[in-house]
C-alpha cells in the first residue's frame, strides 16, 4: 500500500489555531515584567494571577494530554475541530501548550482530510522515548521524519520523499545522513565565541554531537536505508525499529535481495516426495493435506526459516500449477486433498518448436537420436 | 518477389501466401491447400484457392477469376488465327505443325496444345501463365473437372438451385469451398489404422482406404475397389508376414466390440490367379466388412452426383433422397460459356458430346472424372466400373456376385446408393479411445495404481467410458436402417445418455467376465460400478442422470464429455506452452488463468519467479499472443509511468494460439518434407534401381540415402504427433 501523502503542518499557526496575543500575550508579558521588577502589592496581585492562570494552564495541560492519549485518538490524532468544541473558550490558551509540547517534541501535527472530505489539521501525541528520539530535530528533519514514518513497513523512495516534502535534494541528503566535514564547517560558522573555544579543546567530539542532534536522521537510527527486491537500485527509507514488510525483502524466498532458486527447487522436491509417501500411510491413499505437509515440512526441518501454512500452500500451489501435483477430493473438515498428479498420455509430443521460424526450411535437423537432414540453400533469384 | 525455395513450389496462383516462406495469415487455410495439391493435384489446389478466396462463388464466377489470375496476354491477332486453323480442310497436318514450330520456339509452360476429336483436329493457344503443374489453368472444362473432384471429396459444399429444374440454365448453384475437411485428407492413414484396430479386419480397413481414395463410390464399387486393395497389399507384402494378416490380437485388442474375427480367406484374398471359390469367400468376406461399416457408422450414404445422362432420362428417383437432387455437373464450351450438359431444354446450349451421343456415340464419350484421371484401383486391375469411373448409382455392369452378395442386404445398402467414408464418426471413436485412456489413466484399476502406490480408482473405469462414448458415436452416426421420425427424436433426445445395458456390447471380453464372475451378475455390478464412478469428483467422469436405484434399466447415465476433453486439452496447452517457452512459462499462463486480470508482480509471487523473470516471460508471452496486457492509464496523457498494466490470459484466444502454432509448424513440417522429396527425387530413384543396374550400387550413396530415409520418417512421425494434436485441438 502506497504511504499516505501527508503535508505537513510546521507550526500551531499555521492552521486552525491563531495565537491570541490580548490575552495570552500580556498575561505573559504581565508576568515577565513582574519577574523583571515592578510595584510590590502590584506585583504580588500579579504573580498571584500569573500563578492563577499556571495552575490552570496546567490543569489544561493535562487534560489536554489526557485527551491526546485516549484510545480514541491514539492513531490518527484528535481533529482540530474536534478539540476547539471540546475546549470551546479555552481553546485559544492551548497555544502556548502545543507549542511548547511541539518543541519538546511530544506533539506532531499533520494536515489529513476529515469524514467531511475537508483538509484538517490533526493533533497526535507521541510518547516520551519518541519524544526523545527526535528532540533537537528541526523542522524540515522532522518532516521527512514523518513523511517516512507514514509509509510504514513499506518504506519510501528517495525521490517521493522529495517529492512529498518539496526539500531540495541536496538538503535531503544532508538530513538522512551529513558526512562528518560537512557537518563539521557548517557547526563551526555557527557556533558562538564561547563554544568555539571550547570546541577547540574537543573539536570533533563538540561538533559530531551538535551534527548527529540536528541532521543525522540515520546516524541516530531513527531511519534506516533499505532496499527493495523488486527494484534493487531503489533506496528506500523506512523507520528504524520497523521490520520490512514481505513485499520489499521477497519473503524467505530471497537471500541476500537475491531470489533463491535452489531453496525453492529442494522444498519443492520435498513437498512432492511428502505427497507421494505420504499418501500411502495417510488416509490410505486418498490424499494429503497441507497441514500434514507443513508439520512434516516442520519435522524434517528442511528450512532455516520457518515456513508459515501460506508459504507452504504457495509452493504446493506451483506444484499443482504444474500439473505434478493434483487435488482429489476434501476431508470431513473441508480441507483440500493433494495427490501427486497421474502421468497423462497428452496426446502431444512434439516438442521442437523451431519450425515455426521463418528460416526453418533452411536450417539443418538434427534428431533426438541424431539422425540428420542437412539444410537446403535458399534461392535468391527472382 | 524473390522465392527462396527455388524450384520447390507449393503455392497456386491464388494462395493466400505472399511469398514461399512467409507465416501464412491462417494456417488453416494454408495446411487445407497444401493437402489439397498433396492429394489432388496442382490444379484442383488453384480451384480450392480461388474458391476460397472468393468465397461462395458459381461456376462463371470461379472460371472469371481462375482466367484472371492465370491468364497471360497473348496477342488477339494470334489467337484469331490459331482460332481459324480449325476451320481449314486437312487442319491437322497445319496445325501439328504450326504447334510444333511454336513448341520448338518457346518455353514450354507457353506451348501450343492440340486436341485432337473425332470430327477434325482442334488447334487452341495455351493461354496459361504458367505451366499446369504450377497449378496456371485457364481452361474451362480443366476448371470444371477439378470442381468435380472436389465435389467427389466433399470439399465443396453446393447451395442454390432453388428447388427448380435442375438441368435449366437459369438453374445457378453456389459452391463453397470447406478448408475444414480439406484439411482431413492428411489424416487418412490414421483412419485407415483405427478401423483396423476397431474391427480387427484387415477388409474393413481397405474397404475404408478405398473409399478414402475415391471420396464417394457404389456399394459395387467399394467391394470391387477393396478386392483390388487388398490384393495389392497382398503383392507388396513379404510371404512371411501373410499369415498374420488381420489376426493381430484379435482377442485383445477389439477394444470391446464384438467383432467378426473369422478371416480364414485372407491368404487366398487379392486379383491374383484364384479360382471361384476363393474369389467367393474374399468377396462375401468384405461385404460382410463393408456391412459392418455401415451398420456401425463408419461410412454413410451420401447423395450421389447426378449424371447428365440421368438428368437427360428423367430419372424418377433423382429426388428420393439417395439420387442426387442437387448435385450434378456442368460444361462450359469453348468459348466458356457456361452450359448444363446432356438437357433437353428448348434454348439451351449442348455440348458436342451431347450432340454425338444423339447420334448414338454416347457410350464413347469421356466423362470429366476419366479425364482428370482419377486414381482407382479398377484402372490398373483393367476392369470395368470401378469406382474411379466416377460410375455413381449408375447402371455399369458389375460382377455378378458382387451383385448377388449385396442383393441380401439391400435393406441396408440399396441399389445405387453412394457412400463415403463418415469422418465424424471417426472423430468420435477417436475421441472415445482417447477419452477412455485419459480417465483410465487418471483413473487406474487397483491392481496397477501409479507411483505413489494410490488405488483410489473404481477398476474398469477407462474402459467403461470408452465404451459408453463408443455407444454415443453409433447412436449418433449409425441410426437403424427403418426409423421412424418419432424414434429419430427419441434418440437425438437421448443422445448422449445410456443405461448399463446399452455398455454391454461395448465392452471388452475381460471386463465382462470380470464383472458377470462377482456376486450379483453383470448388470448389477455394472450398474453399481457406474454408480461409483458418478461420486469421482476431481476430475468428475460420469453423471448419474436418473437414480439408479429402483430404476427399470439400472438408472441413466451420462459422460462428462466436456470436462473431460478440456482437462485434456488444458494438459495439451500445458505442454505445449512448456515445451514452447519454458515451464516457467507455463505456470504463468496457469496463474493467470486461475486468477484473473494481475500485475506482473503478483504473477511473479504466485509463480514463485523473481520479478523481473515474470516480467521477460510475460512480455514473451505477449509477443506470442498467448497472453494479453491491459493497460490502464491513470490520465487523459496517456502517461505510461502512471498507468497500470495488468496481463490475463483469455482462454480462447490462448486456444486459438496454440492450434494456430501446431497448425503452423505442421504445414511447416509437411512443407520441408515435400520440399526434402523434391530434392532428394534423383536420388531416390537411383536408389530403387539400385538392384537393376550395377552403376547405382555404391555403399556410401546406399548409407547416404538410408540416412535421408531416416529424415523422411522423422519428418512423418512429427507430422503425425501433431495432426495428433491438432485433431484433440480442433475437431474433438
Amino acid at each position: 500500500m502506497p504511504p499516505t501523502k501527508r503535508p505537513i503542518v510546521t507550526a500551531a499557526t499555521a492552521n486552525g489555531i491563531k495565537r491570541n496575543r490580548t490575552l495570552v500575550g500580556s498575561a505573559t508579558t504581565g508576568a515577565a515584567r513582574s519577574n523583571n521588577g515592578g510595584g510590590g502589592g502590584v506585583g504580588v496581585a500579579i504573580k498571584s494571577e500569573a500563578s492563577s492562570s499556571t495552575s490552570d494552564n496546567g490543569e489544561l495541560r493535562e487534560e489536554f494530554i489526557q485527551l491526546l492519549s485516549s484510545a480514541k485518538y491514539k492513531g490518527r490524532g484528535i481533529a482540530n475541530s474536534v478539540l476547539k468544541s471540546h475546549f470551546e473558550s479555552r481553546y485559544p490558551e492551548l497555544v502556548p501548550i502545543i507549542n511548547e509540547l511541539t518543541r519538546a517534541s511530544r506533539l506532531t501535527m499533520s494536515k489529513l482530510a476529515s469524514k467531511a472530505g475537508e483538509a484538517e489539521v490533526y493533533f497526535s501525541l507521541l510518547s516520551v522515548e519518541e519524544a526523545t528520539k527526535l528532540q533537537g530535530l528541526d523542522a524540515p528533519t522532522k518532516m521527512v521524519y514523518q513523511v517516512i514514518e507514514a509509509s510504514g513497513n513499506k518504506g519510501i523512495w528517495t525521490v517521493d520523499v522529495r517529492v512529498q516534502t518539496n526539500i531540495q535534494q541536496a538538503t535531503l541528503t544532508k538530513i538522512f545522513k551529513v558526512r562528518l566535514f560537512i557537518s563539521f564547517r557548517s557547526c563551526r560558522s555557527n557556533l558562538s565565541p564561547p563554544a568555539r573555544v571550547s570546541s577547540s579543546l574537543h573539536p570533533h567530539r563538540q561538533i559530531f554531537t551538535r551534527a548527529q542532534k540536528k541532521k543525522q536522521l540515520e546516524t541516530r537510527r531513527l531511519i534506516k536505508p533499505i532496499k527493495s527486491v523488486t527494484a534493487k537500485t531503489k533506496k528506500l527509507y523506512m523507520l528504524y525499529d520497523l521490520a520490512p514488510a514481505k513485499e520489499i525483502t521477497g519473503g524467505p524466498w530471497y537471500s541476500e535481495y537475491e531470489f533463491d532458486h535452489e531453496f525453492i527447487a529442494e522444498l519443492r522436491n520435498f513437498i512432492l516426495m511428502c505427497v507421494k509417501r505420504m499418501n500411502g500411510g495417510l488416509g490410505v491413499g486418498k490424499g494429503v493435506t497441507l497441514v500434514q505437509i507443513a508439520n512434516k515440512m516442520t519435522q524434517a526441518n528442511v528450512s532455516r526459516v520457518r515456513l508459515s501454512l501460506d508459504e507452504v500452500q504457495q509452493l504446493l500451489q506451483t506444484l499443482t500449477l504444474d500439473y505434478l501435483v493434483e487435488q482429489r477430493g476434501v476431508t470431513e473438515g473441508g480441507e483440500a486433498l493433494f495427490v501427486a498428479a497421474k502421468q497423462v498420455t497428452t496426446m502431444c509430443d512434439f516438442g521442437w518448436w523451431d519450425v515455426l521460424s521463418p528460416d526453418f526450411h533452411f536450417r539443418g535437423i538434427r534428431f533426438e537420436d541424431g539422425v540428420y537432414l542437412s539444410p537446403h540453400e535458399p534461392h535468391h533469384h527472382t | 518477389m524473390a522465392n527462396s525455395f527455388g524450384g520447390f513450389l507449393h503455392t497456386s496462383p491464388l494462395s493466400n501466401l505472399t511469398s514461399s516462406t512467409s507465416r501464412p495469415p491462417d494456417p488453416h487455410v494454408a495446411l487445407s491447400s497444401n493437402c489439397v495439391r498433396d492429394h489432388l493435384g496442382p490444379v484442383v489446389q488453384s480451384v480450392s484457392d480461388a474458391l476460397h478466396s472468393r468465397g461462395p462463388s458459381t461456376l462463371s464466377e470461379l472460371t472469371s477469376t481462375m482466367r484472371e489470375r492465370c491468364m497471360r496476354d497473348w496477342n488477339r491477332e494470334r489467337g484469331r488465327l490459331v482460332d481459324g486453323l480449325l476451320l481449314l480442310d486437312g487442319g491437322t497436318a497445319a496445325g501439328s505443325a504450326a504447334a510444333a514450330n511454336d513448341n520448338a520456339r518457346r518455353p514450354p509452360h507457353t506451348t501450343t496444345t492440340t486436341t485432337t476429336t473425332a470430327m477434325t483436329t482442334k488447334v487452341s493457344m495455351n493461354k496459361a501463365r504458367g505451366p499446369e503443374s504450377a497449378g496456371f489453368v485457364v481452361d474451362p472444362s480443366r476448371i470444371c473437372a477439378a470442381l468435380v473432384v472436389l465435389l467427389r471429396h466433399s470439399l465443396v459444399d453446393v447451395s442454390g438451385g432453388g428447388g427448380g429444374d435442375p438441368a435449366s440454365p437459369r438453374t445457378r448453384y453456389t459452391y463453397t469451398f470447406l478448408p475444414d475437411r480439406a484439411r482431413l485428407l492428411m489424416r487418412h492413414s490414421r483412419y485407415v489404422q483405427h478401423v483396423r484396430d476397431v474391427t480387427t479386419d484387415e477388409r474393413a480397413s481397405a474397404v475404408v482406404e478405398c473409399l478414402l481414395l475415391n471420396g464417394r463410390m457404389t456399394a459395387e464399387d467399394v467391394v470391387r475397389g477393396a478386392w483390388g486393395t487388398i490384393g495389392r497389399r497382398r503383392r507388396m507384402r513379404p510371404r512371411d508376414d501373410d499369415d498374420d494378416d488381420g489376426r493381430d490380437g484379435a482377442d485383445d485388442n477389439n477394444h470391446g466390440i464384438d467383432v467378426d474375427t473369422n478371416n480364414d480367406d485372407y491368404d487366398n484374398e487379392g486379383e491374383g490367379n484364384v479360382d471361384d471359390v476363393e474369389m467367393d469367400k474374399a468377396l462375401r468376406g468384405i461385404v460382410r466388412a463393408f456391412v459392418k461399416l455401415v451398420e456401425w457408422g463408419y461410412v454413410e450414404a451420401v447423395k450421389p452426383i447426378a449424371r447428365n445422362r440421368d438428368l437427360d432420362r428423367g430419372d424418377k428417383n433423382r429426388n428420393d433422397g439417395t439420387n442426387g437432387a442437387g448435385e450434378f455437373e456442368f460444361g462450359m464450351d469453348e468459348d466458356g460459356t457456361i452450359v448444363v450438359e446432356g438437357g433437353t431444354n428448348g434454348g439451351r446450349k449442348r455440348s458436342a458430346y451431347d450432340a454425338r451421343e444423339s447420334n448414338g456415340e454416347g457410350d464413347e464419350r469421356p466423362t470429366k472424372k476419366r479425364a482428370i484421371g482419377l486414381r482407382t484401383d479398377d484402372d490398373e486391375d483393367g476392369g470395368g466400373g470401378g469406382g474411379g469411373s466416377g460410375l455413381e448409382g449408375g447402371d455399369r455392369r458389375h460382377h455378378p456376385r458382387i451383385l448377388s452378395l449385396l442383393s441380401s442386404q439391400r435393406g441396408l445398402v440399396p441399389r445405387g446408393s453412394v457412400y463415403r467414408a463418415n469422418t465424424s464418426m471417426f472423430h468420435a471413436s477417436l475421441r472415445a479411445m482417447a477419452i477412455g485412456r485419459l480417465v483410465s489413466e487418471m483413473y487406474p484399476d487397483e491392481g496397477d495404481g501409479g507411483g505413489g502406490g494410490e488405488s483410489d480408482g473404481p477398476r474398469h473405469a477407462g474402459a467403461v467410458v470408452r465404451a459408453a462414448l463408443m455407444h454415443a458415436a453409433r447412436e449418433e452416426h449409425a441410426p437403424g436402417v427403418e426409423e421412424s421420425e418419432e424414434g429419430r427424436h427419441g434418440r437425438m433426445a437421448g443422445l448422449g445418455t445410456f443405461s448399463p445395458p446399452d455398455l454391454v456390447p461395448y465392452l471388452p471380453q475381460d471386463v465382462i467376465g470380470s464383472l458377470r464372475s462377482q456376486i450379483g451378475g453383470i448388470d448389477r455390478n455394472l450398474t453399481a460400478l457406474l454408480v461409483r464412478m458418478s461420486k469421482l469428483r476431481h476430475p468428475p467422469v460420469l453423471l448419474e442422470v436418473e437414480e439408479a436405484r429402483g430404476h427399470p434399466r439400472g438408472g441413466k447415465f451420462e459422460v462428462c464429455t466436456r470436462q473431460l476433453l478440456r482437462r485434456m486439452r488444458d494438459r495439451i496447452q500445458h505442454r505445449v506452452l512448456s515445451s514452447h517457452h519454458g515451464v516457467v512459462a507455463a505456470r504463468v499462463v496457469s496463474v493467470l488463468r486461475t486468477r484473473g486480470h494481475c500485475e506482473s508482480d503478483v504473477v511473479a509471487e504466485d509463480a514463485m519467479v523473481p520479478a523481473r523473470e515474470a516480467r521477460e516471460v510475460l512480455h514473451r508471452l505477449h509477443r506470442d499472443r498467448y497472453v494479453d496486457l491491459f493497460d490502464m492509464h491513470m490520465t487523459k496523457t496517456h502517461n505510461t509511468g502512471t498507468a497500470i498494466f495488468l496481463w490475463d490470459v483469455i482462454p480462447s484466444r490462448l486456444s486459438k494460439t496454440v492450434i494456430d502454432n501446431v497448425g503452423t509448424a505442421l504445414l511447416n513440417l509437411r512443407l520441408r518434407r515435400q520440399h526434402e522429396v523434391e530434392v532428394g527425387k534423383d536420388w531416390m530413384d537411383r536408389a530403387k534401381e539400385s538392384g537393376a543396374t550395377e552403376e547405382n550400387f555404391h555403399e556410401g550413396d546406399k548409407r547416404k540415402f538410408h540416412k535421408f530415409c531416416m529424415g523422411l520418417d522423422r519428418l512423418d512421425r512429427a507430422c503425425l504427433s501433431l495432426d495428433e494434436t491438432l485433431m484433440v485441438l480442433k475437431d474433438f
